[in-house]
């Protein structure tokens, strides 16, 4: 379980979150949604311990979220550049022998899905490839918890539907947890049981989505639309 | 283990350019050398340009970790998460320069000895002192690239956490925080009490015609050091497990 | 997920979908679903969603799951007869709750759709 409480992260210049507060239940997709420069990438970064909040504590599993409970998580930035003088091959390699809980065979059968050439530079890589390749490592791993960070952004739809399919295919809900930062609301709708929704550093709305169909009768990018301005 | 030499390949593959570039900076120092034994009739000038390039290696270590560090900048998230601690990950950037400058320094020496040989009757009489010399440097300069090499990982982790908090300020802290730990330092070495805790295991050097005056080392100094190496490290692996963000 | 509408929840629109195609025919008495995962895929669907619409079916009898083997169309016969009946009803209902809404009468009605399905035949022809 992760639990953030009055969480808030301030940076030279801005406040990126404002006390949060909040409990991601196991089991189940999440999706961080909001506009620009609200917060989610900032939210997943303190989950995965790869920033300090100011205030307030995120724990993970009981434990306080840094560099280290990132063996819970495996975590995939936005930025999305691998070692770009890495082969495909070697990529998976290197991954495999930092994490214990890299699973190869997976990686393989991945690789194979998303058609790429283990024989690749990374350098080399389109940027569809590069979003499959870093779905690929990220995926790979058994770990408790998987965070992706824009994993659709910028990509064509074909790649888009491959990642989506590949998440639904490789994350086991009975044991896994997949938090996911997002701006292509309608993309995820299906894919998610729930959805943080920030504004401007606060948390703005936590619920399912089915709540918000059955209550609401609204998808989220129009409760967005409704609710932003 | 097999987690650890995979970072440390990976590493290796990061800087190994600039470190092939160094090997043929050795080269190009020797024929520099062949050129000025031409035009010059000095044959102790044979000697200088390899001992300049020889004390640039002081610089070898804090350099190519340096270079790594600014590397991994571009995908710091990559480089941060991962189960190792951070002591391993800085460990393995500088156990690669370390190893590379010893490579370097070595083919350094070797080109040296290949175009000092057969110009031997020259300079017969200081070919040994010169030797010598030699031999009581290449040490100190990996010592002192180690050491250096430490405070360069420090300063840049301090660097990653103040530009978060206070921005392009963060130079400007980090220059202050140079000048002041520098002027303490040479307070602190030059005072009674260091002389006390230090002055002990006392060796003394003689290299005759090179160098007139005797050298008095202490193994206390490198005691001292290498306990202030050692901290500066210890504090350099705690800020980038609690303080560098990705 | 532009097959899908925000008006009513995901999982209950996946177990009409499915309602549907047994209705149709398209799944037979006893065949075996898609497995939840596999079913996830299909329609870029959040496997617990699949599953809330899985077990949504298997509350009205329509589907079983066997422990082990996977989740089936019922072999009750009966059952799906009734049920085919019930959905008849069900689109009926909110097709003409629609059109009194609007204003028609139920001749109306019965004329339209009378005149409709006849020219539909012919255009099939």
């Amino acid at each position: 379980m992760i639990q953030m409480t009055n969480v808030t992260k301030e940076y030279a210049k801005n406040t990126a979150i404002k006390d949060i507060s909040l409990t991601v239940p196991t089991g189940r997709i999440i999706g961080i949604v909001g506009g620009n420069g609200s917060g989610k990438s900032t939210l997943l970064k303190l989950i995965a311990g790869l920033a300090q909040p100011t205030s307030g504590s995120v724990t993970v599993n009981g434990e306080k979220a840094n560099r280290r409970t990132g063996q819970f998580a495996a975590y995939s930035s936005e930025s999305g550049i691998y070692y770009p003088i890495f082969t495909v091959r070697e990529a998976i390699r290197f991954q495999a022998s930092q994490f214990p809980d890299f699973n190869l065979a997976k990686a393989d059968e991945i690789m194979k899905l998303m058609q790429l050439d283990p024989h690749m530079k990374i350098k080399a890589l389109s940027k569809g490839n590069r979003g499959r390749l870093q779905i690929m490592l990220t995926l790979a791993r058994e770990a408790p918890y998987i965070l992706l960070d824009e994993p659709l952004s910028g990509l064509d739809p074909m790649v888009r539907d491959a990642i989506v399919k590949g998440m639904i295919s490789y994350v086991d809900l009975s044991t896994q947890t997949l938090i996911m930062t997002s701006h292509e609301v309608t993309e995820i709708e299906t894919l998610i049981d729930g959805f943080i929704a920030l504004k401007d550093g606060s948390l703005h709305r936590m619920a399912d989505v089915e709540e918000l169909h059955e209550v609401e009768g609204l998808r989220i990018a129009d409760w967005m639309k409704k609710t932003y301005d | 283990m097999r987690q650890w030499s995979a970072l440390f390949m990976k590493d290796f593959k990061l800087t190994r350019v600039v470190f092939f570039m160094g090997l043929v900076m050795n080269g190009l120092v020797a024929l520099l050398t062949l050129t000025l034994e031409g035009a010059a009739n000095d044959s102790l000038l044979l000697f200088v340009p390899f001992a300049i390039a020889a004390g640039i290696h002081v610089a070898y270590v804090p350099g190519m970790v340096l270079i790594s560090l600014k590397s991994e900048g571009s995908y710091m998230s990559v480089w941060l998460h991962n189960p190792q601690a951070a002591f391993k990950l800085l460990l393995s950037k500088m156990v690669n320069g370390l190893i590379m400058l010893v490579v370097s320094l070595a083919w350094l020496y070797a080109l040296a000895r290949l175009v000092i040989t057969p110009r031997l009757s020259l300079i017969e009489p200081s070919w040994t002192d010169a030797w010598s010399v030699g031999w009581f440097i290449f040490p100190h300069i990996i010592w002192i690239s180690a050491g250096l090499s430490v405070l360069v990982m420090f300063l840049w982790a301090l660097h990653q956490y103040l530009k978060l908090r206070i921005g392009r300020w963060s130079w400007a802290v980090i220059a202050g925080i140079l000048i002041l730990s520098g002027w303490i330092y040479a307070l602190l070495t030059t005072s009674k009490l260091y002389g006390f805790v230090t002055e002990w295991g006392g060796m003394t050097y003689k290299f005759g015609v090179i160098l007139p005056d005797t050298l008095q080392t202490y193994t206390g100094g490198y005691v001292f050091d290498f306990i202030m190496i050692v901290g500066l490290f210890i504090l350099t692996a705690w800020l980038v497990d609690n303080k560098v963000e990705g | 997920m532009d097959e899908f509408n925000a008006s009513k929840p995901i999982y209950l629109q996946l177990a009409d979908r499915i309602h549907r195609q047994i209705v149709s025919g398209e799944l037979k008495a006893g065949e075996k679903l898609p497995s939840i995962r596999d079913m996830g895929i299909k329609y870029s669907m959040n496997p617990n969603t699949v599953q809330r619409a899985y077990s949504e079916l298997e509350r009205g009898g329509i589907l079983e799951a066997r422990r082990g083997q996977g989740t089936f169309v019922s072999e009750q016969r009966d059952r799906l007869a009734q049920q085919r009946v019930k959905l008849k009803q069900e689109q009926i209902a909110e097709f003409v709750h629609v059109m009194q809404e609007m204003g028609y009468s139920a001749a109306e009605i019965l004329a339209g759709v009378e005149q409709y399905l006849n020219s539909a035949q012919k255009g099939d022809k």
